[in-house]
């Protein structure tokens, strides 16, 4: 996007504490206000059971431009969030915001229930700093946007959390924000929802609004930003254009989610739970492994060959087993699973024989998009699928390579051209065309 | 500077709207919940009275005139103590993700109060019409006590919110306080004697005002001009000294609501 000489947010040197244990924080809490009082700032000492959030962070966004940031959970995104949002204080240094903000943290998480949609909006008005005057003129676009014009005078304790949520949005856009301060919000809400959201940002974006850009998608972050942190443990480990950023935020996913699997089956097997007992008598999964092709990388990429390998222990010969495997999008908790597939209905039932049996799931052309997927395989027996083994909240990173990029999913396909199948001014035979194949 | 406390006000002003329409619309008797609590406490301690269970001293008002009064003054003041801490409460989903004004939330319930308030001087006044007592000045000064009250309770809830909202233990202590406080007040009879429970009653803060509002209903003298005028004086006191507390502190007590969950 466009790059202005101004910034509009100047972030120099900002570090957060936070006390762990719960009680103290109260306790460091009585404190903090007694030396608020007689005009004492923080320190940079840590109390017992405190640790940094964030870091000695500095940036500046400028005017019209896009600043995305990457990191697992707990980096101290959000919190960076709510600090340049002024929502909380840095522990130390500074913080300067020349424009307006509209933060999406949550959307229409103000709403008060008993009110309705109508009364919500011009209370979220007020409270984002739109003068009173003000918002009956931006009511019929809020209205528009939002598309409640049938329920905008029901209480918002009857919508549901998209509805809230479309409503929220609408409020925060409508505030005139030189500033939008956007915390994965673009990922809540159906899929109608989320292209009218991204459109709109685009459009505030074209007429030179600011974005600070939080989000677990790389592909999002790549397309909307023109700069990158990534952040790891309250530092920025990474900063600069997003293509390079990712690249290592995708190696250190990579590194995680393999490191994260065997230490999943490490603790299954050294743990002996109960119910995990109970499960393993028969039947247990030893292993997953997620490879590219035949190479044990730990992931997959997008278009090209996935494999997934897994061992099977069984104390005796077992028929009619089906192999069930559930992917779902790690960013989208609760959502349903974006990939199911069962060898029993593939293959029909499989016969595991008494010891370790190897599996392998092989596919051609993975069709996920790159991004964090939690992986779910399971073991089921007979007709109804009663459960022998289960292994779950396995991580598989999907890296993008070209093929699959502003795509919802990877479709394989064939482009084949033709040739020349009648040459300039002159008719020709049909049937003597050249094919030319190509294979994406 | 002036720009903030005009925002500030301008977002208490559009709460309280907004809020004070939908406080009882879940309820089929609305207003009379504002009056209630202070009718039927007054209407026992009326009974107790008659049985001749209460002897309240000598009072200078027709009794249920006189505890009426005492019973709206202590209920104004023990509710507006715990204002500023449920104003907080209330507005958490709000504060842990919008920066604004914060002080518009507490200011926007203390309208709310006031209001409630006046609402109730006005049931009182109807009172003071039926035994005769009503008067331009007893009328005015029932409505400067009841505000003195409202603003006391403010002050202090201010002070304390910070500190409440960190330690659930000390926002408990203060609601058991308020809820048997009022036997600690002249509401329902006038302090005898010179013993520890009088001495309590008569320095109580809201002593003061209970018997300034009644005395001018009565038209007799003001028996405690020196302890109004303290009252007055600290009312005003603790609301500055709390309102610079609030400042100060919302930004500690929202990142604490934010880690803490509460």
């Amino acid at each position: 996007m466009t790059s202005a000489s101004k910034p509009c947010i100047r972030v120099r040197g900002v570090s957060k504490k936070f006390a762990r244990s719960l009680k103290r924080s109260f306790v460091y809490g009585g404190i903090d206000v007694a030396r608020a009082v007689v005009g004492l700032k923080g320190t940079d000492r840590l109390r017992e059971s405190e640790f940094w959030a964030l870091c000695n962070i500095s940036f500046d966004l400028m005017a019209g431009q896009s600043i995305g940031i990457v990191g697992v959970n707990g980096s101290g995104k959000t919190t960076l969030l709510r600090i340049v949002s002024g929502i909380i204080n840095p522990t130390l240094g500074s913080v300067e915001v020349h424009g307006r903000i509209a933060p999406m943290i949550a959307l229409g998480a103000g709403f008060k229930p008993v009110l309705s949609g109508r009364e919500n909006v011009f209370l979220n008005l007020s409270i984002l700093g739109v003068p009173r005057k003000e918002i009956p003129k931006r009511f019929d676009s809020i209205l528009d946007f939002s598309e409640l014009h049938e329920s905008i005078d029901a209480p918002v304790g009857t919508y549901s959390s998209g509805m809230i949520s479309r409503l929220g949005f609408a409020c925060a856009i409508h505030t005139d924000p030189s500033i939008l301060i956007v915390d994965e919000v673009l990922s809540v809400g159906d899929a109608k929802f989320r292209v009218k959201c991204r459109n709109k940002i685009n459009e505030l974006r074209r007429k030179g609004t600011s974005m600070l850009l939080v989000s677990h998608s790389a592909v999002l972050i790549e397309a909307l930003s023109d700069e990158c942190l990534y952040m790891q443990k309250g530092h920025v480990i990474e900063q600069g254009s997003p293509v390079k950023v990712l690249k290592r935020y995708e190696e250190d996913q990579i590194v995680r989610a393999s490191a994260h699997n065997k230490s999943a089956f490490e603790v299954e097997a050294t743990i002996p739970c109960k119910s995990a007992q109970s499960v393993r008598s028969e039947t247990s999964i030893d292993s997953v492994k997620f490879l590219s092709g035949d190479i044990d990388c730990g992931f997959w990429s997008c278009g090209a060959e996935g494999t997934i390998l897994c061992r099977i222990s069984s104390r005796a010969a077992m028929s009619n087993i089906s192999i069930n495997l559930m992917i779902f999008d790690n960013n989208q908790p609760g959502a349903p699973a974006v990939q199911f597939m069962s060898s029993s209905r593939d293959v029909g039932g499989i016969e595991l024989q008494q010891g370790v049996s190897e599996v392998k799931i092989s596919m051609p052309h993975v069709g996920l998009p790159a991004g964090m997927y939690r992986v779910k395989l399971s073991v089921s027996h007979g007709k109804l699928h009663d459960i022998k083994a289960v292994a779950d909240g396995l991580r598989l990173v999907v890296r993008e390579q070209g093929h699959g990029l502003h795509c919802s999913f990877y479709q394989p396909r064939d482009w084949i051209v033709n040739g020349v199948v009648r040459p300039w001014n002159e008719t020709v035979d049909e049937s003597e065309s050249l094919d030319l194949v190509g294979d994406a | 500077m002036l720009a903030d406390v005009r925002n500030t006000l301008s977002l208490s002003w559009s709460l309280f709207g907004r809020t004070i329409g939908a406080k009882y619309r879940r309820s089929f008797l609305g207003y009379f919940w504002m009056v209630a609590p202070a009718l039927v406490v007054s209407a026992g301690a009326c009974v107790a009275y008659d049985s001749g269970l209460l002897r309240p001293g000598d009072t200078t008002l027709p009794y249920a005139l006189f505890v009426f009064i005492g019973t709206l003054l202590w209920q104004t003041f023990a509710e507006t103590a715990t204002l500023a801490h449920q104003a907080i409460e209330g507005a958490r989903s709000y504060l842990t993700r919008v920066q604004f004004p914060r002080e518009a939330i507490i200011l926007a319930q203390a309208c709310e109060a006031f209001f409630v308030t006046c609402v109730r001087v006005f049931v009182a006044l109807l009172f003071m019409a039926l035994t005769g007592t009503l008067s331009l000045s007893s009328a005015g000064t029932l409505l400067f006590c009841a505000f003195l009250a409202a603003l006391l309770g403010l002050g202090i809830s201010m002070i304390t919110m910070p500190f409440t909202i960190l330690f659930s233990d000390l926002h408990q202590t203060i609601k058991l306080i308020l809820s048997y406080g009022i036997f600690l007040t002249p509401a329902m009879y006038l302090p005898a004697g010179d013993g520890l429970f009088a001495l309590v009653v008569r320095n109580n803060p809201i002593s003061p005002l209970m018997q300034v509002a009644r005395d001018v209903a009565a038209g007799v003298a003001i028996s405690t001009p020196t302890e109004f005028y303290v009252v007055i004086a600290v009312s005003i006191f603790v609301t500055c000294l709390g309102i610079a507390l609030v400042r100060i502190s919302t930004p500690i007590i929202v990142e604490r609501m934010l880690i803490g969950g509460r």
